[in-house]
């Protein structure tokens, strides 16, 4: 029997996040430029599987993406049972620096969806110096919320159906079928009120609008993509985001929603390697 | 490795058939019981009847035809009301399946939850691929053009079901070579 195994390798690292031990899940692929990958809320590193599979980048990118803490393989830090999980932008940071740190990534690019986009914002303001480029996608600097999160952790409700069911519109009509339902599936996945802990960073700990200021985009490249399906982080969002910061355009994705690398990876590669090249030539 | 469906469970046994003709349900019901293949024909209607309100009547053969569907919805037991514009609709699920849909306003016809929007936006939401905003419900209720109201609870918890039963009239623009 013919079995193609994936050129992809999962590792686990053990450091300290907020004072406390934490075991990370990570994996990678390729050698050249780090760029490091982070997940939507709610999801896990699964996300990048295809970006970590083609071979157009990881000839020329070393690609690394993590399960955040609570998602994923990487379990909560000891003692979770008698907390409520609550992602804050202090901590959010302080997570892709130790990863980065611990991994020894020298100026790495660093990209992210959704929380993870809009982390970049916060990122580019005040650790450009850290990072060769920022990449955020579905990104803006604040959002509208469109509903009540209290539905995504209650014991009348399955939790991992009603997080998929309640995302499944953020994905594209036109995405295949197969990545649509795994982008679905990770949703499923997820531990009980990691989801609407996650969004407690973007609902409530995150308005990041008076920090935009700040972004010099000579100092750390950033470029913004957001899918023109996505009535949550919206293009409107992405642009009103962008013109407050000199020299950041965004490029709204066509036929896309709020997954792009999971929902339609043929697509996203259309959008993500000319401008990966460009961050390659340093321009 | 043999994979069972997951609906095999719930397919109807002969007996469970002559059993649900006996029983008091729509004619729906009762000719889709056994999970016939869906046969829709496009050009009938009554006089007076809009296209849009043509191809949502077809929701019980849309919905009823679909296994995995119905297997979803397996413990939704309740009356919904969908508007489209003026125009009231009461479906009646019950296990899943739509047993009956009545048009038109009902004096104190009580429903669990409601969804209204109007036409436009409906019509939009039935393209096989709709426009941006009119993709899916929650877009449409952020955009102001739905509106979702009653107890929630059990939409919730059948929140892709819902979604799922009220997107099954892109299946006639997919049909009809639509958009």
């Amino acid at each position: 029997m013919k079995v193609h195994v994936e050129p992809i390798v999962g590792r686990y690292m053990h450091l300290e996040l907020q004072g406390r031990p934490h075991r990370i899940y990570f994996e990678e692929a390729g050698s050249g430029i780090p760029l490091l990958c982070g997940h939507t809320a709610g999801a896990d590193s699964r996300q990048f599987r295809h970006l970590l599979n083609d071979e157009e980048i990881t000839k020329r990118f070393r690609v690394i993406t993590f399960d955040m803490p609570w998602h994923g393989k990487s379990y909560p830090p000891q003692g979770w049972q008698e907390e409520e999980y609550q992602l804050t932008t202090d901590s959010y940071t302080a997570m892709i620096l130790s990863v980065a740190a611990a991994l020894g990534l020298e100026k790495p690019v660093f990209m992210g969806c959704s929380i993870g986009g809009r982390i970049v914002l916060n990122l580019a303001a005040k650790h450009a110096e850290s990072f060769r480029a920022l990449i955020g996608l579905q990104c803006a600097a604040h959002q509208t919320p469109w509903y009540d999160t209290d539905w995504l952790h209650r014991s009348d409700v399955h939790g991992g159906e009603v997080c998929a069911a309640l995302i499944s519109g953020l994905i594209a009509p036109q995405s295949p079928d197969e990545t649509r339902h795994e982008t679905l599936w990770q949703y499923m996945q997820g531990g009980p009120g990691v989801f609407k802990g996650d969004l407690y960073f973007y609902r409530v700990d995150s308005d990041l609008r008076g920090i935009l200021s700040q972004i010099d985009s000579r100092k750390c490249p950033l470029y913004m993509l957001t899918g023109e399906y996505d009535f949550s982080c919206t293009p409107e969002d992405s642009r009103n985001t962008a013109e407050q910061i000199d020299g950041v355009e965004v490029v709204i994705m066509e036929h896309m929603g709020h997954f792009p690398m999971s929902e339609n990876p043929a697509k996203f590669r259309q959008y993500i390697l000319p401008l990966l090249e460009k961050i390659q030539d340093g321009k | 490795m043999f994979v069972k469906p997951i609906w095999a469970s719930e397919r109807r046994s002969d007996e469970g058939l002559r059993r649900a003709k006996s029983e008091s349900v729509s004619e729906y019901n009762r000719i889709n019981s056994g999970w016939i293949t869906m046969n829709i024909d496009l050009t009938a209607g009554h006089p007076g009847q809009t296209s849009l309100e043509k191809n949502f009547e077809r929701l019980p053969d849309l919905v009823n035809t679909n296994r995995p569907l119905c297997f979803r919805g397996r413990r939704l037991t309740a009356t919904i009301r969908i508007s489209i514009g003026p125009t009231d609709y009461y479906l009646r699920l019950e296990k899943g399946r739509i047993v009956s849909l009545t048009k038109g306003a009902a004096l104190l016809k009580s429903w669990v939850f409601s969804i209204r929007a109007g036409a436009e936006a409906w019509e939009k939401h039935w393209q096989t691929y709709p426009p941006p905003w009119y993709h899916d419900l929650f877009a449409m209720s952020k955009n102001g053009t739905a509106v979702i109201e009653g107890n929630l609870t059990p939409f919730m918890a059948h929140l892709q079901y819902i979604k799922d039963v009220l997107a099954a009239p892109r299946k006639l623009s997919a049909l009809k070579g639509g958009e």
